[in-house]
């Protein structure tokens, strides 16, 4: 079926400063989150999967800046828009979910303000007390109990889950095309987590909004997932249909994040770590970046970075041993 | 919350116990006879004698010390030694322009002090940043009696915009405003600076909060995102710092009072330690010490005002 691609990024290219000099950590990526879509982005910390949703957001701290390459929301291009541009399409066209819902709600000011303060702000026709009836029935929806009273009450006093839930219903009542969630669930605990996964997962078949969501944690993809992309070191390694990457992983480094996962079934139930770590973004890596963790590395990975190939339809991976080219 | 401001006023008592011990201690160390002082230059040494024995002077300091407390508890702070006149009268009198200086003088701080602060956070490393950062160095640095001689030399005597001295009115009236701006402006220097510097910390630390890049990420304007979402988050050291600047600017009255020739508690505590005037030195030092932690009360009730985590029992 033809699907309205809501999120286009092209080739983006993000780039910090540290000590005057500027060093990339996304080098080109280029992916699309469709109308009714979850797109999962995975890879381990550091990879660049904040710096990535920052980049969409244009929310990225003063010393990141995105270099190049295009962002399109709904068909508008948002790079080299002004600040107060920006402002009117964050909330309004996108919403994001922070990782940490202890800290991400104002302190000092009570859930009903917050909630409807953005609202007000991108429906100027709207009165307080609308704001604040549209407040309670995402509440509501978000499986907040005692909503009315909440809305009068700080965020101390409300647990992560619910501080979270609440999180969610103030950006899903904005009614955003894109909902951007950065790890939501990974400083909940396991039972919440399922109850947001499930929660989100309804939200994106009622509004019709495309979701970009960042994990690590691969039992959270298999279950929310519609496609994914596995980062690393900023670059996209690999593409595929949530059953693509699963049931056929192309790339190693794939690979490696699979087996990682220690699976109770097996008599040897164990951790198989993928040794090494990410390369330090100050002192780049020759060739493909991941060559010097790869058990299956030749020649050829030390000093050309492999292209992304299409294995089947849909399904990309960038290894120079994918797609019968060995060297 | 009740039961906490009672509690409050209790460790109050005792802090002034305390003070008005150390106050009394040190006046009696202190070298000079104040039995000579009232008796005058022409007193013989049986004169002297006899005022000593009618001031209680000639008796023990426990004995001299506890008539004190013994008096203070009914709220007579005694007798000027030079004038006769009930001090409480006295201090009622001067009171009120050392307060008016006070307040004039915070108002500055804050309605100067703070915006400076949440400006140069906003424009961090910039030029104006810097600027206004080493400006701010030497407003902590400058003495407030040498800044309100050159203000007056500069705006009373050359230009004659504003009185060189005295007080009548309060700050609210023209003539009050006229006559509480240069004064107040010297004294509270330090405190805008002070402000300044405390409220470019506290923003900057706050700046770089989660809840400020959520409240970005709903598109709301620079305006609400700064002004209602970081400032009232900084405004807890802002509190702090009003407390304190409040007991400084209590205490460079005293001297800018001296400068402008204001007929303030400062003057009154000042000419009554230039004549052994003790029974006055004391009594004003405890005004001014329960006045200051009053103030600083005040600013610790205010906290759970400000922030609803905080909850006195």
């Amino acid at each position: 079926m033809p699907q309205t691609k809501v999120l286009q990024v092209n080739n983006l290219v993000t780039a910090f400063r540290i000590n005057k000099q500027e060093y990339p950590v996304l080098n080109g990526i280029s992916f699309d989150v469709a109308q009714n879509e979850t797109l999962c982005v995975v890879g381990e910390s550091g990879c660049g999967k904040s710096v990535m949703t920052l980049s969409v957001m244009q929310l990225l701290p003063a010393n990141g800046s995105v270099k190049s390459g295009s962002i399109k929301l709904d068909g508008q291009e948002l790079l080299g828009l002004r600040e107060n541009e920006m402002g009117q399409i964050r909330g309004n066209k996108m919403g994001m979910i922070f990782q940490e819902p202890m800290t991400c709600l104002n302190p000092l000011l009570t859930i009903g303000y917050q909630m409807t303060e953005g609202l007000r702000r991108h429906d100027k026709g709207l009165s307080k007390k609308e704001a604040e009836a549209a407040a309670l029935s995402y509440l509501n929806q978000v499986g907040v109990s005692n909503p009315e009273a909440r809305l009068r009450q700080y965020p101390f006093q409300l647990s992560g889950g619910l501080r979270q839930r609440v999180m969610i219903a103030m950006m899903m009542s904005m009614r955003p095309r894109l909902l951007i969630a950065d790890e939501p669930t990974t400083a909940l605990d396991v039972t919440i987590q399922k109850q947001v996964l499930l929660l989100l997962a309804k939200l994106k078949r009622t509004m019709n909004a495309g979701i970009l969501f960042i994990t690590h944690d691969l039992g959270v993809v298999a279950e929310i997932a519609d496609r994914v992309i596995v980062l690393y070191a900023g670059r996209k390694v690999e593409e595929g249909t949530v059953r693509q990457i699963f049931e056929n992983p192309q790339h190693p480094y794939t690979r490696g994040l699979m087996a990682a996962v220690p699976n109770i079934a097996e008599d040897t139930f164990e951790i198989r770590p993928i040794p090494g770590s990410l390369p330090n973004i100050m002192e780049p890596v020759g060739g493909c970046s991941f060559h010097p963790r790869c058990k299956e590395a030749i020649a050829r990975c030390k000093s050309v970075i492999p292209p992304l190939i299409e294995t089947s339809p849909g399904h990309m991976a960038a290894c120079h041993l994918v797609g019968g080219q060995t060297a | 919350m009740g039961r906490y401001i009672a509690k409050r006023l209790g460790m109050m008592l005792v802090l002034l116990i305390g003070m008005t011990f150390i106050v009394f201690g040190s006046l009696h160390l202190a070298s000079g006879d104040p039995a000579q002082m009232v008796a005058g230059a022409s007193a013989t040494e049986e004169d002297i004698a006899a005022v000593r024995t009618s001031l209680g002077l000639d008796q023990p300091f426990w004995v001299q010390y506890g008539r004190y407390l013994k008096r203070l508890v009914t709220v007579d702070l005694g007798m000027s030694y030079t004038t006769r006149q009930p001090i409480s009268q006295e201090i009622a009198i001067r009171l009120p322009f050392t307060i008016n200086l006070a307040c004039a003088a915070i108002i500055l701080a804050i309605v100067i002090g703070i915006p400076l602060g949440v400006l140069t956070a906003i424009k961090r490393d910039t030029f104006v940043d810097n600027l206004l950062t080493t400006t701010s160095l030497v407003g902590i640095s400058i003495p407030n009696f040498w800044l309100g001689t050159m203000l007056m030399l500069v705006f009373s005597v050359r230009l004659g915009w504003f009185p060189s001295g005295g007080m009548t009115e309060f700050f609210w009236t023209p003539l009050g405003l006229r006559q509480v701006i240069l004064p107040a402006l010297a004294l509270s220097t330090a405190s805008i600076a002070s402000f300044m510097r405390i409220g470019r910390s506290a923003m900057l630390e706050v700046l770089q909060s989660d809840y400020i890049r959520t409240a970005r990420a709903k598109g709301l304007g620079k305006a609400s995102v700064i002004f209602i979402h970081a400032l009232k988050n900084a405004m807890i050291p802002l509190l702090t710092q009003f407390g304190t600047s409040f007991g400084a600017l209590l205490g460079g009255a005293i001297v800018t009072e001296q400068v402008f020739v204001i007929n303030g508690v400062g003057t009154y505590l000042v000419n009554a330690i230039n004549t052994r005037n003790y029974p006055v030195v004391q009594s004003t030092v405890l005004v001014i010490a329960a006045l200051f932690i009053l103030v600083n009360l005040a600013v610790d009730l205010t906290y759970c005002v400000v922030d609803p985590r905080i909850k006195y029992e």
